[in-house]
């Protein structure tokens, strides 16, 4: 399918007019978000519930969520929502109702990032370790902008170097200019984008097969199974999908939006509402994906698949709004990325490591340095390096999840924590599961992550009562050093 | 936190597993209620947040930006 001759002036107008909005709201909002760090990186801790719900669905939902579910739906069908979808909604409430209040009012204001929060629960060496997954999720962000710009040279024939400069720029100029305070108002912009042309999408659907049990006849004769909730998959691949749900509880975005909101209400609130229609958008790109094997079945991959079925069920407008959508999915993450990575790199490494009596005004101007360094980094990347560069994020994006799940939720739960209880689990597990991983080639079956976290829990709980003794005068119910 | 608030929370937090068990309800029985449902929530959730957004910024809720 030519992409090209399909894409009007209304789509063009669309995507025009949404790279306008969120670059606008860069400019608006640069006063706002240049008071002070806390201003910068959590909006002054003051996002309510409707703010919320956006910045949390770009935290959760990316690229991946439209394109990568999308994809699955094509080739497993429904049990892809029985075995990720659902578990992820499940599996991630307890971050909404229970470690998202409490990250926001149980720790001391100056705990604004993840190794901040890691430094709080045990030591400044264990920061330290924390700081390196966050930053190495530049490394995944490469991998987004190239997703953008294929898109963008998909329906304007650009070349994609160009395409991935226009869009890495737009994300530079309004995350360097307001922070948090600009994500939060494109995230919620880009998150009416994604709902909205989602909706339209599986209208178009509906409309085509002329109905919801017509849709399922067609999908039930190209391949019955698709429609089974079990179908198409094995008891490892089933597990692998619902323990990936993990990944959030150490997520830096999780936490670093947590902080920002008003109260602990206002994120459970909007967490919870997250979940539910972040479920539900989920599943419809499982639905397209459907869509797609039974329209385009000799597409050449399932992603043109994806995109053919899109392009033939909307009309002109409403494809530059799903294109603005999956747009809009990237940059919300990405430059949630460079904001948490720049903070992270003059917070937590420079003044930490090498400059302790940096100033308030001094970490925020280096934070906006580090943002277009960091973006001239991964449009760079996307370009020149980027099949390695993914596999280098899946290598540590892996180490990151398995070895800091036990330490983030002993920090928070574990009245007996002690430092070295945390910086030796880490340190173990890092071990650990290189050997598992890449030594024994993760034996019978068993992800190493899920092997991690049965190894670091062990670990954890006996280094902790092993070195009780050492540790003074309260340090084990929180703060064990002051991070400021 | 004030109970009224703590209410929304918890009501939200049941209003995911409602939304889990419908879903996989109509995956096997409804499908036609699974698309129609996904066409309502989604075209009306994302704008009804942005107008939230807008009538509490003219309410002033944001102009002390600092707790």
């Amino acid at each position: 399918m030519d992409f090209k001759e399909l894409w009007g002036i209304a789509d063009w107008a669309v995507l025009v007019l949404y790279f306008i909005g969120v670059m606008s709201v860069g400019f608006v909002m640069h006063r706002r978000a240049s008071k002070n760090f806390k201003s910068f990186f959590v909006a002054g801790r003051r996002l309510t519930v409707p703010v919320l719900i956006g910045v949390a669905a770009a935290g959760w939902y990316d690229s991946w969520t439209i394109v990568g579910l999308g994809e699955l739906g094509g080739t497993v069908g429904l049990s892809i929502v029985t075995f990720y979808v659902i578990p992820s909604s499940l599996l991630r409430l307890p971050l909404a109702i229970w470690i998202g209040p409490l990250t926001r009012n149980k720790l001391p204001d100056y705990v604004m990032t993840l190794p901040d929060m890691i430094r709080y629960f045990y030591n400044k060496s264990s920061g330290v370790l924390a700081a390196i997954g966050p930053v190495a999720s530049q490394l995944y962000c490469c991998a987004l902008l190239f997703a953008v710009g294929e898109v963008l040279h998909m329906v304007s024939g650009a070349p994609i170097w160009i395409t991935m400069i226009i869009a890495g720029a737009a994300i530079v100029v309004y995350t360097a200019l307001a922070g948090m305070w600009a994500l939060a108002v494109t995230d919620l912009i880009q998150f009416a984008v994604m709902t909205v042309s989602a909706g339209v999408v599986i209208w178009g659907i509906f409309s085509h097969f002329g109905g919801g049990a017509e849709f399922y006849d067609a999908v039930s004769a190209s391949d019955p199974e698709k429609l089974n909730l079990f179908g198409h998959q094995t008891v490892g691949t089933a597990f692998g999908y619902i323990i990936s749900a993990a990944s959030m509880y150490v997520n830096a975005q999780s936490y670093q939006r947590f902080g920002a909101a008003k109260g602990e209400s206002e994120i459970r609130t909007a967490y919870s509402l997250v979940l539910m229609i972040g479920g539900i958008f989920s599943a419809a790109m499982v639905i397209v994906g459907m869509a797609a094997s039974i329209m385009h079945p000799d597409a050449a991959s399932p992603s043109e698949g994806f995109w053919a079925t899109v392009f033939s069920v909307l009309p002109t407008g409403a494809r530059g709004l799903f294109v603005a959508s999956l747009i809009a999915a990237v940059m919300s993450t990405v430059s949630a990325e460079f904001l948490i990575t720049g903070g992270i790199l003059v917070k937590n490494i420079f003044k930490d490591l090498f400059k302790p009596d940096l100033s308030d005004q001094n970490i925020l101007k280096g934070s906006r340095i580090m943002i277009v360094a960091l973006g001239i980094f991964v449009i760079c990347g996307s370009w020149f390096w980027r099949n390695g560069i993914g596999n280098a994020w899946t290598i540590i994006g892996g180490f990151q999840v398995a070895v800091f799940f036990v330490p983030i939720l002993g920090g928070f739960f574990y009245k007996k924590k002690t430092p070295m209880g945390g910086l030796i689990t880490i340190i173990l597990s890092v071990i650990f599961y290189a050997i598992w991983q890449f030594a024994l080639n993760a034996p019978m079956g068993i992800p190493s992550s899920a092997a991690t976290w049965v190894f670091s829990l062990i670990v954890y709980f006996i280094v902790c009562n092993a070195t009780q003794n050492s540790v003074k005068g309260g340090a084990a119910e929180g703060g064990t050093e002051d991070v400021k | 936190m004030s109970n009224e608030k703590r209410n929304w929370g918890n009501i939200c937090a049941v209003l995911v597993l409602v939304s889990v068990v419908l879903m996989i309800v109509c995956m096997l029985c409804a499908p036609g209620a699974l698309l129609i449902g996904t066409v309502i929530i989604m075209v009306l959730s994302g704008p009804i947040c942005l107008i939230a957004y807008l009538l509490e910024l003219r309410k002033g809720v944001f102009v002390n930006d600092e707790e």
